[in-house]
Formats: C-alpha cells, sequence, structure tokens
C-alpha cells in the first residue's frame, strides 16, 4: 500500500509527490478540503491510468463519479472480499507497458 | 368631467339659446300667430325626432323607456301640430275658437305627463312595440274623435269668460303628475347618465312654469300665454339636449346604458377579481416557498440518514469480518458473526430500497432503452460473487442482446432483488433457479415475459398478492423488509410492467415460486 490521505487536498499532494505512481486509489466524497470527485479528477488529470475505485456512502454521486473517470463505484457497506475481489480486477486492467 | 373647453362651449351654447329665444319672444310682437308657430315647430320637431331616436333603439334596450316615450312624443307632436294649426286665427279649422286649441293642448300636455310617469313606473319591462304603437293610435283616435267627431271632450275655454274650471283643474293635475314624475327619476336615478338625469328633470321643472302660467291666461294672444310658450320652448330644448342630443352624439349613454352600466359592474368585479387573485397568489407562493423549504429538509436528511448509516454499517461491517479473521475461537461465534453481517446487509438493503423508492416518486429516473438479458447477466454475475456454503445454480440460456425495454438504472435492483430474494428464501442445499425468457402480445401489445423459477420455500396463495403492498406487518419475515417487492412492483409499473409470483408447479407451493415479469417490448 502506497499510503493513506485524511482527505481528497492530501490525496492530490501525496499523488504529487509519488515518483511510482500507484495504480489503484480507494477514493471515498465527503472529505473535508477536498471531496473525492474533485480528487479524482484532478488526479486523473496527472496521470490517466489511475484507477480510482469509488467507495462512497453517498449513491447519489454515483453517475457523476463515473462519467469522470472512475474505474468503479461501491456504495457501501461491502464486503472486504468484495473489496479485494474489485481490487485485484482494477490491477489486471491496469495498463502493462507504465 | 366637464373641461375647461367644455365649460366654455356649453357657456356659448346657453348664450345662443338665450338669444334664439330672445329672438323668438321679439316675434311676437311682430305676428303673435308667427311666434306661437316657430314655438310649437320647435317642440313638435323635437317631439318626433324622440320617436326617431326611441324607435330605432327599441332592438338594443332592454326595456321599453325611450320606445314608449319615442312613441308617445310622435302622438303627443301630431296633437301639437293639430293645436298649431288649429290656433285662434289660423282659419284652418273653421267654426272652432280659442277652446279648439285649449283643448287640444291640454290633451297633449295630460297624454305627456302620463306617457312620462307609466313610462318610469314601468322602467325596468319590456313591451312589444307593435302593442305600445296600437295602444297610442287607438288613444289619439279616441282624443280626436272626442274633440272634432263626438264633441265630447270638455270644453277648456269659452270666449268671453276663459278658461274653464276643467282646464285649470287639469293644469294642476297635470302639474302633480309631473312632479311625481320628478321624485320617480330621483328615485331611479342609477338608470340615466347624469346629464340625461339633469336634463330630464330641468324639461318637467319647464313644463311645470309652462302649465301654471296657462292657468292664468284670459286671451290666446296674452302674456300669460307668452309665457307659457317660452316655458315649453325651455322645456322641449331640454328634451332635446336630454334624449335628442344625446342618442345621436353619445348614444351609448341612452340607448346602451344598461350595457354601459353592466361594463362598469364588470369592471369593478374584474378589479376585485384581480385583487383576489393577487391576494391568493401571495398566499400561493407562501405556502410554494414553504413546501419548498420542507422538501429540501425532507432530501437533506434523507440523504444524511443514507450516507451515515451506511457509513455505520460499513463500519459494522468491516468489523465483523475483522473479527472473523483474529477471534480465537471463530467456530464458536461464526453463528453470531454471520448473523450480525446478515442484520448489516439487511440495513444497507432497507436504506438503498427507501431512497430508490423516494428516487422513483419523485419521478426523477427517466425512461431509457435497456437490453434484458445484458442487465440480466450482471445481475446474475454479480449474485454469483457472494460467497455460500451452498451451491448456486442459475440458469440462463437466453443470449440475446437485441431484447430491450422502457426502463431505467433501477432495473438491475430489480433483478438483483428478485435473485436475492430467490436465494434468501431457499433452504436447500443447491440453490436452483431457471430464468426464461419469452414474447407475448396482449391487446395489441408485445411484452417480453421474464420468468424466474425457484426451487425455495414459496408463497402461498393467501399471500401472493400482498407481498407486493407496503406496510404489511404480515409479510416482513416471508420476503424482502416489507419493502423490496413493493418497490420492485413500483418500478415495475413505471415501465408500464406487471410483476407477480405463481408456484413454479401449480397448485403446490411448497415445491417454490416462479416470479414473473411483464414488460412492454420496444424494438
Amino acid at each position: 500500500m502506497a499510503g493513506i490521505a485524511e482527505d481528497g487536498e492530501e490525496a492530490v499532494i501525496m499523488f504529487k509527490a509519488f515518483l511510482v505512481k500507484p495504480k489503484v486509489i480507494l477514493m471515498d466524497h465527503r472529505m473535508p478540503e477536498k471531496t473525492g470527485l474533485e480528487a479524482t479528477e484532478e488526479i486523473l488529470d496527472l496521470d490517466k491510468k489511475v484507477k480510482i475505485i469509488f467507495v462512497s456512502a453517498d449513491v447519489s454521486i454515483k453517475e457523476e463519479a463515473l462519467s469522470i473517470g472512475a474505474f468503479s463505484f461501491w456504495v457501501k457497506p461491502f464486503t472486504i472480499d468484495a473489496l479485494i475481489h474489485e481490487i485485484n480486477r482494477a490491477i489486471e486492467s491496469y495498463p502493462l507497458n507504465n | 368631467m366637464v373641461t375647461k373647453t367644455g365649460k366654455s362651449k356649453s357657456g356659448v351654447n346657453i348664450g345662443i339659446g338665450i338669444l334664439v329665444l330672445f329672438f323668438i319672444f321679439l316675434t311676437s310682437y311682430y305676428n303673435y300667430l308667427l311666434f306661437h308657430s316657430i314655438a310649437e315647430l320647435f317642440s313638435i320637431l323635437i317631439a318626433f325626432s324622440i320617436f326617431i331616436i326611441g324607435w330605432n333603439s327599441r332592438k338594443y334596450m332592454d326595456n321599453s323607456y325611450f320606445l314608449l316615450l319615442g312613441i308617445a312624443y310622435l302622438f303627443i307632436g301630431l296633437i301639437d301640430l293639430i293645436h298649431t294649426l288649429g290656433y285662434t286665427g289660423m282659419g284652418i279649422f273653421l267654426g272652432y275658437a280659442t277652446n279648439l286649441p285649449a283643448q287640444l293642448w291640454i290633451a297633449a300636455r295630460y297624454l305627456e305627463a302620463i306617457s312620462l310617469l307609466v313610462a318610469l313606473l314601468l322602467i325596468n319591462k319590456k313591451f312589444g312595440y307593435k302593442y305600445l304603437f296600437l295602444l297610442y293610435s287607438i288613444i289619439f283616435t279616441l282624443i280626436i274623435m272626442a274633440i272634432f267627431y263626438w264633441k265630447i271632450f270638455p270644453t277648456c275655454f269659452i270666449e268671453g269668460e276663459g278658461l274653464t274650471l276643467f282646464k285649470i283643474y287639469s293644469e294642476y293635475l297635470i302639474n302633480v303628475i309631473l312632479f311625481i314624475n320628478i321624485i320617480l327619476i330621483l328615485r331611479r336615478r342609477i338608470k340615466f347618465e347624469k346629464l340625461i338625469y339633469y336634463y330630464i328633470i330641468i324639461s318637467i321643472i319647464s313644463t311645470i312654469c309652462a302649465e301654471m302660467a296657462f292657468t292664468l291666461y284670459i286671451s290666446a294672444y296674452g302674456f300669460s300665454n307668452l309665457v307659457g310658450h317660452i316655458f315649453k320652448i325651455i322645456s322641449f330644448y331640454f328634451v332635446y339636449k336630454a334624449i335628442v342630443e344625446t342618442g345621436f352624439k353619445r348614444p351609448y349613454n341612452l340607448i346602451f346604458r344598461d350595457l354601459k352600466l353592466r361594463e362598469t359592474e364588470l369592471v369593478k368585479y374584474q378589479t376585485q377579481l384581480e385583487s383576489l387573485v393577487e391576494e391568493r397568489t401571495i398566499k400561493l407562493k407562501k405556502s410554494e416557498e414553504k413546501y419548498r423549504k420542507a422538501y429540501h429538509r425532507a432530501e437533506f436528511y434523507k440523504d444524511l440518514f443514507a450516507h451515515d448509516i451506511n457509513n455505520i454499517l460499513q463500519s459494522l461491517l468491516s468489523g465483523i469480518q475483522v473479527c472473523e479473521v483474529t477471534l480465537d475461537n471463530p467456530s464458536e461465534t461464526r453463528d453470531s458473526l454471520n448473523i450480525m453481517k446478515t442484520q448489516v446487509m439487511r440495513g444497507s438493503n432497507l436504506v438503498s430500497n427507501i431512497y430508490n423508492l423516494s428516487k422513483l416518486e419523485e419521478s426523477e429516473m427517466p425512461l431509457r432503452k435497456r437490453a434484458v438479458c445484458k442487465v440480466l447477466k450482471k445481475s446474475i454475475i454479480s449474485v454469483k460473487k457472494i460467497d455460500r456454503e451452498r451451491s448456486l445454480n442459475i440458469q440462463f440460456d437466453f443470449d440475446d442482446d437485441e431484447l430491450f425495454i422502457l426502463g431505467n438504472d433501477l432495473l438491475e435492483i430489480v433483478f438483483d432483488n428478485i435473485l436475492n430474494n430467490a436465494i434468501k428464501h431457499n433452504k436447500n442445499a443447491t440453490i436452483e433457479i431457471k430464468i426464461k425468457i419469452s414474447k407475448q402480445e396482449r391487446t395489441h401489445v408485445n411484452y417480453l415475459k421474464i420468468e424466474f423459477l425457484d426451487n425455495g420455500k414459496g408463497v402461498s396463495d393467501t399471500r401472493k398478492e400482498i407481498i407486493f403492498n407496503r406496510g404489511k406487518r404480515e409479510i416482513k419475515n416471508i420476503y424482502g423488509m416489507g419493502l423490496g417487492l413493493s418497490l420492485l412492483k413500483k418500478i415495475i409499473e413505471t415501465y408500464n410492467g406487471e410483476i407477480w409470483v405463481e408456484d413454479r408447479v401449480k397448485g403446490d407451493y411448497l415445491k417454490g415460486s416462479n416470479f414473473i415479469l411483464l414488460i412492454p417490448e420496444v424494438l
């Protein structure tokens, strides 16, 4: 695991700082400083290959999240197994020639 | 409203009127017969003009006031004409002295006073013009016959003696009738336009003055006779102003006064209505604002509820799963942990169902073309992913991606719910679900019939209807949370479709259920 950010702002700063970019990001939505949607847009602007799995209790943003480029959207609550399965799926779909 | 120009115009008219009257008066010194003829012809012309206006307005009036006056003045004018022609010195009706014109005068004045009174008393009535004309024709004929043929009309003037008592008392009686006319006009003033009302009053007062003068004359050429005729000219001048001039220059004030009154009433009601509408609009806007605030509050709490409860449930679920992995004796606690996990997922389903139901009721999900088989396959994959202790066998052999219905994103929820329900209420070691798709035509509409046959515990006949009804307590433990199936029904109904349940084996519900969806197909 590359790291944990406390909020959307920190997520973007951390992503920029990483020399080796993470392949998969688990993104929440309702966070202080910057929302998950805003952070997703900024991160995808920096690197379109990264797979952002939205994990949120707010189902109303599902359409928007997928439209701005999120890999998938998972509504809480979900099991750990389901999450692991989805992370593996995201990694498998990551482009090989990085 | 009288403007400065209007006032000066009136002043000029009055000046001209006085001048004309003076010249007519002067003619009496030249030749009294000339003066009399001019005076009478003036009133006769006005009388005939009143007839023309009254007669031609008969179709537009709600009452017969002006028609009656018009017809009356025609015959009054005729009697006055005969009076003029028969005046002492005219030499037309030989053998008749001053009595003849006096009799004709009284007859005309009686007819005038009584006609004015009757017209006012019956001002709201409408009479047939033919009957009125016939009536006045008969009265006129009777008067003429009584004076000229039967000679039964009372004597009014005796040569050498002067006016008879009949003549004098008749003049007083005529004045009484005219006075009653004034009172009636005062009471019915609303029926008249203001200026017309004043003109008529002045005319009647002038006639009263003329009649008083005519009680005093000794000679047909005497001063009081002259004064009486002057007042008659003034009287008919104001009748001309009231009826003739208004009828030509401002017909709406005369003929269409009722219409104008109704128009005024209408404008008044319109103003009241507009004020009422404005008041109600303000109230409506206030209650709309209240509703909008209440709606936003409800939306806010709904979103907050859904979001925060889901977060809580996530924490619970994650905690349970950690316990599963880390507890020393997981087998002892496995059952409890499974129960807790199940309850968390039930809570999550409830939140999701409520959220979707509210969205559906707000019509926030427009319909679009959905490929049924594609969505079904996705649901099947998702359901199969869930780890179970028992084996799950879902049979779906249909592979036509060209089967479409008009639906929305909730179609996935429909299929997920039906499949999950079939799994949840099935205690067999192997859960069997068979999905069939067929086509059906009903009342010229093509439908897709999707059947979900399971080997679960089934639904008894008594419960087949009520499981789709929300809020029924007895069905809570059978299927869904009392909300899931009612949500499915609502979703399918927005697709103009139907959902119901039958037995997998007809007549034996214990062998499993067949959940059937019937949704219109689109090409």
